[in-house]
């Protein structure tokens, strides 16, 4: 595996376990860190890089599932894979329903545990490109006067000139040149590419 | 004749007095004289300490010469002359370099035989008188005309004589020896005299054996047969020993009676023998000393320095071992015999006679000169009060009967005893008249007897009074005058003793209604007196052992115990007799038909009204059917505890599972990643071994886990040792910890560090414990909303007990009665939990605690186990 930039996060209350796995990463030439609480992963700045999340199931205090949760709520979405010594399929379906990569029985078999990490990784890469893509996209609308803003959302919602004049009450030569205005200002030259823009922005047509 | 004893003691006494006077007028007044003893052996031998302490007592009572006292003790038995001579010789060759000696007194034949090897280096021309406890050790023809002594000698012949004489029945002699020279050559010498015997009685040796094997061999020694205990400075295995301490050990435990050679084992209760007079050695060797610092010359084989050895019996072995008296030969002496009624008061009794005895002589030479008849008469009166105040002091009558004329004399005291008036006239016939018919032909022989003797009279008869009344009478005389001849008499003194008659006649019949009782008792009955051996037994003890009193009696009441709970009970019996407190045991004791049955013992001391102890009485019973079905319950509680144990174990079977799978998991991702490691090449091997020591340390704590399981189902036999309960708690957490996680509980502890031990089992108090946090497990359940938390504790109770409890923070029990639960949880059929509560509580029980449960201050149950503590005083081991 290449991605020398990415890390991996193992959270387990049990030393050798903690110990062994990252030793294993490392010598699948992953970074590793580990964690002997759920707490204590929670006080870390969430990661920079590219990352995954090996988390035991059953753990003091916190468990596996509950650090899933909290993530949930505080709009972090780690790239998770759970081992668990004692797994069962209720608990195995609501971890993977509020999105897991895996859920690893222990005691697990390299490959299957290196692959789960390796999809991880990939998704969390996605994941980092669709946010830089997004927080760009907002930059861009951002810089939209607000009435470029209502044009950019005629558009974007599939109205022609036309209507789009109608609906603001301003001519339709007005609107022409503000429609020009968007999609210099967002770098774009079809439609189809600022709707793309929008969607990465999180920005529903109206 | 009293007169003539008295005045032969008045000349022995004057001829002492004169002697004494005649040494003292020798005497030189201020001479000092230097005296060395060379001693063979060690100095606390008892013969030795007995030989030196008589030894310098007649030098003491000597006023001349003064005497400076030089001892070397060279203890040959251990350290061998051979080894150590030069060094020896050296030693004293320096030591006394610059002190003349007097005399050089040699204390054993291997003392002997060393200083007149060295005489020439170390003491030239100075006098030597020794002690040699074997006349072979001492060779006259080599001696030189100022070295002399005395030698004691074993006699053993004489001994044997005796042995032969009270035991005619017996069927063998067994010699006991111990290891070091002096024994063996003294066995050699026993043996070619015992040899001499070998028509009449076979003998055999127990020597060159452990002190433990000599006393087993004779512990082994059949009743009725002859131990003749010859020596035993030293056993087999190099222990030092004296014949007294050897004795007693071996009375101990001998069923047959102890024959020694020695003076010292007097009084350790053998019988006696031919003994070899210690005390009187040394006065011997200490006169034949003193005449030699006085210059004289008394060569060895001189009257002076013979000695012959007195027989002494011990009357109380006599006794023990129901050999009669009578059989004694006339030269024995018999020591430490109580004293008789008339023993008591042989003063009084002494001075009677003596009294009368003048009175006859008077009277005999009144008849001859009666020109001095006058003064006689007065002497007679005066006489006659004397011995009326004797005898008034005495309670005693006098009485003196001439034989021929028939005509009886008595005193006061005398006629009251026989009922006779003052004045009434008393002739033979009227004293027969008043003596009870049953008693008239004894008391009749015992008179011809002295008279045909003029010895002795002697007897205890009833006398029948006018008004009915019956007296006894002990009647005590002496013929005086030719047998048969004119004026033969008997004169003596009568006293009256119903009442000690009564007494012991009060206590036979106690004694009777006491063996009745005891006798139709269910029960088996023993007795022992103040020395530990067994004096009576019931007949429900002899059925049952199937064996004759004589067999039991002593200590042969031991064959019967098994062999494997002899050594307990009798450290039981010998603690508890010594304290003199109640004792209760159970052992196997053999019945009439060789099962062996369990029976339990209660003894208790038995003090006599004024509170002396007269030693223990016990009763047994035959408990082996209890016994069995105690066994029985014992195993049951086994089978269900383990069933109950598995039971957990099954629920537990997930978590523990997980509590062997991290271990597992973590040898696979390291096991992995060190494969891939050597796959790329880039280990350092400093941290490929760290990697196999966490695989090691991780593969020995799958196996623990597993232990831990294996312990838990495992069918084993109940195995009480010390245990530390905190020991016990951390293995139960082991095994739960995985439990705890899976129901998100919080497990904390308190531990008290410095606990007492307990004597238990560990699997069953794991087990129990397991139960209580299980069921803790359980109770926070219902809670779902309170934070899961169970706490377990352990501390001491005052000092005697340890208490483990296990506290959780759900519901709690029904408020009105905690101890419903237990019930409650008994009844629910078929709920492993249910039956598990009810065995744990067994399984305290059987441990004599108690398990219990009780509402916890601020929520939840508190469940309890109190265990005592275990105290390693034996006297409280249970058996």
């Amino acid at each position: 595996m290449s991605t020398s930039d990415a890390l991996v996060f193992v959270v387990d209350d049990d030393a050798s376990i903690r110990r062994s796995l990252v030793r294993f990463f490392r010598s699948a030439g992953l970074m590793a860190e580990a964690f002997e609480s759920a707490r204590a992963y929670l006080d870390r700045p969430p990661p920079a890089g590219p990352s995954c999340l090996v988390l035991d199931v059953q753990m003091p205090e916190l468990n596996g599932l509950d650090l899933q949760r909290a993530l949930i709520e505080s709009e972090r979405e780690e790239q998770i894979i759970f081992l668990t010594g004692k797994g069962d399929i209720p608990m195995c379906a609501r971890a993977m329903k509020a999105g897991a990569v895996d859920f690893l029985p222990k005691p697990f078999k390299d490959d299957e545990l290196l692959s789960a990490v390796e999809r991880a990784l990939v998704r969390s890469r996605e994941q980092r490109l669709r946010r830089t893509e997004q927080s760009e996209a907002r930059t861009r609308i951002a810089t939209l006067s607000p009435r470029e803003y209502q044009v950019f959302e005629g558009v974007i919602a599939g109205k022609l000139n036309k209507q789009i004049a109608a609906d603001l009450g301003t001519a339709l030569k007005t609107v022409k040149v503000q429609r020009g205005r968007v999609m210099e200002k967002m770098g774009v030259v079809s439609v189809a590419e600022l709707v793309r823009q929008a969607q990465q922005a999180g920005v529903a047509p109206s | 004749m009293m007169h003539r004893e008295m005045s032969s003691r008045l000349v022995a006494l004057v001829i002492a007095f004169s002697l004494l006077a005649a040494a003292h007028a020798g005497d030189t007044g201020e001479e000092r004289k230097n005296v060395l003893i060379l001693c063979g052996e060690r100095p606390d031998l008892p013969a030795v300490r007995a030989v030196m302490e008589t030894f310098r007592e007649r030098f003491g009572a000597a006023t001349a010469p003064r005497v400076e006292w030089f001892s070397e003790y060279f203890d040959f038995a251990r350290f061998p002359a051979e080894q150590h001579e030069a060094n020896l010789v050296r030693y004293l060759s320096e030591r006394y370099a610059g002190r003349h000696i007097d005399l050089v007194l040699p204390l054993t034949g291997f003392a002997l035989d060393f200083a007149l090897r060295h005489r020439d280096q170390l003491f030239p021309g100075v006098p030597m008188v020794f002690i040699v406890l074997d006349p072979r050790e001492v060779k006259p023809e080599r001696l030189p005309a100022d070295v002399t002594g005395v030698t004691a000698h074993l006699d053993f012949q004489r001994t044997v004589d005796l042995a032969l004489q009270l035991q005619p029945q017996a069927r063998e002699i067994v010699a006991v020896s111990g290891a070091s020279a002096l024994d063996a050559s003294l066995l050699e010498q026993g043996g070619r005299v015992l040899d001499g015997y070998k028509d009449r009685i076979p003998w055999r040796a127990v020597a060159q054996r452990p002190l433990r094997e000599m006393i087993e061999e004779v512990r082994r020694v059949r009743p009725g047969d002859i131990v003749l205990f010859i020596s035993a400075i030293r056993d087999s295995e190099g222990r030092a020993l004296t014949i007294p301490e050897v004795s007693r050990a071996l009375v101990r435990v001998s069923a047959a009676p102890i024959y020694g050679l020695s003076g010292t084992v007097l009084d350790t209760g053998a019988v006696g023998g031919a003994l070899i007079d210690f005390p009187a050695l040394g006065r011997q060797a200490a006169e034949l000393a003193l005449k030699v610092l006085r210059g004289a010359q008394v060569p060895y084989g001189t009257p002076e320095t013979d000695t012959r050895n007195p027989l002494i019996v011990d009357w109380r072995a006599l006794k023990k071992w129901q050999l009669p008296e009578s059989r004694l030969p006339a030269e024995a002496i018999v020591r430490f015999k109580p004293p008789s009624l008339w023993k008591q008061h042989p003063g009084i009794i002494i001075g009677v006679v003596a009294v009368m005895a003048m009175q006859s002589a008077l009277i005999a030479r009144l008849l001859v000169n009666r020109a001095k008849r006058r003064r006689a008469v007065r002497a007679l009166a005066e006489s006659e009060e004397r011995m009326a105040l004797a005898a008034d002091a005495a309670n005693l009558g006098m009485w003196v009967w001439d034989v021929a004329g028939e005509d009886a004399w008595m005193t006061e005291q005398g006629r009251a005893l026989f009922g006779f008036k003052p004045d009434a006239r008393i002739d033979y016939s009227a004293i027969f008249d008043r003596v009870h018919p049953e008693d008239r032909e004894a008391r009749e022989a015992a008179i011809k007897r002295a008279l045909e003797t003029q010895g002795k009279y002697e007897m205890e008869y009833r006398v029948q009074l006018p008004d009915g009344a019956v007296r006894w009478i002990a009647a005590r005389g002496r013929s005086v005058g030719k047998a048969n001849g004119r004026g033969q008499k008997l004169l003596g003194v009568s006293m009256d003793v119903t009442a000690q008659k009564q007494a012991q006649e009060a206590l036979r019949e106690s004694e009777a209604r006491f063996r009745t009782v005891a006798n139709t008792a269910p029960v088996m009955i023993w007795m022992s007196g103040t020395d530990k051996r067994c004096t009576f037994f019931n007949k429900g003890w002899l059925d049952f052992t199937g064996r004759a009193m004589e067999q039991e009696l002593g200590h042969g009441w031991a064959e019967g115990v098994h062999r494997d709970d002899f050594d307990r009970c009798l450290e039981i019996y010998a603690r508890a007799f010594e304290a003199r407190k109640t004792f209760e045991m159970e052992y196997r004791l053999r019945r009439a038909d060789g099962e062996y049955r369990w029976v339990l013992d209660n003894g208790t001391p038995r003090f006599s009204s004024d509170g002396v102890f007269l030693g223990y009485i016990g009763s047994c019973v035959d408990i082996t059917e209890r016994k069995q079905a105690e066994l029985e319950v014992a195993r049951q509680r086994s089978e269900l505890s383990h069933l109950a144990r598995v039971a957990l174990v099954g629920e537990m079977a997930t978590s523990l599972a997980h509590e062997l799978n991290q271990p597992l998991t973590a040898i696979v991702a390291n096991a992995s990643a060190a494969h891939r490691f050597l796959a790329r090449g880039n280990m350092s091997p400093d941290e490929f071994r760290e990697l196999l020591v966490d695989i090691v340390a991780d593969g020995c704590r799958a196996g623990e886990v597993i232990r831990g399981i294996k312990g838990m189902v495992r069918k084993v036999e109940s195995e009480r040792r010390a245990l530390n309960v905190n020991e016990v708690v951390a293995d139960v957490l082991r095994l739960v910890r995985a439990d705890a996680l899976a129901h998100g509980c919080t497990l904390t502890t308190k531990l008290e560090p410095t606990l007492s031990p307990v004597l238990g089992d560990a699997v069953q108090l794991q087990q129990v414990l397991l139960n209580l946090i299980i069921n803790a497990f359980d109770a926070m359940r219902k809670t779902p909303n309170a934070p899961c938390r169970v706490e377990i504790q352990s501390r001491m109770i005052d000092t005697h007990a340890i208490e483990v409890a296990v506290r959780d923070f759900g519901p709690g029990l029904p408020a009105d009665s905690p101890s419903r639960v237990f019930e409650r949880f008994y009844s629910t059929k078929g709920d492993g939990m249910g039956m598990g509560l009810a065995i744990a509580r067994s399984i305290i029980e059987a441990h004599a605690g108690t398990l219990d449960a009780e509402n916890a201050e601020g929520g939840g149950a508190r469940f309890w186990f109190r265990v005592p503590a275990y105290v390693t005083t034996p006297a409280e081991v249970p058996v």
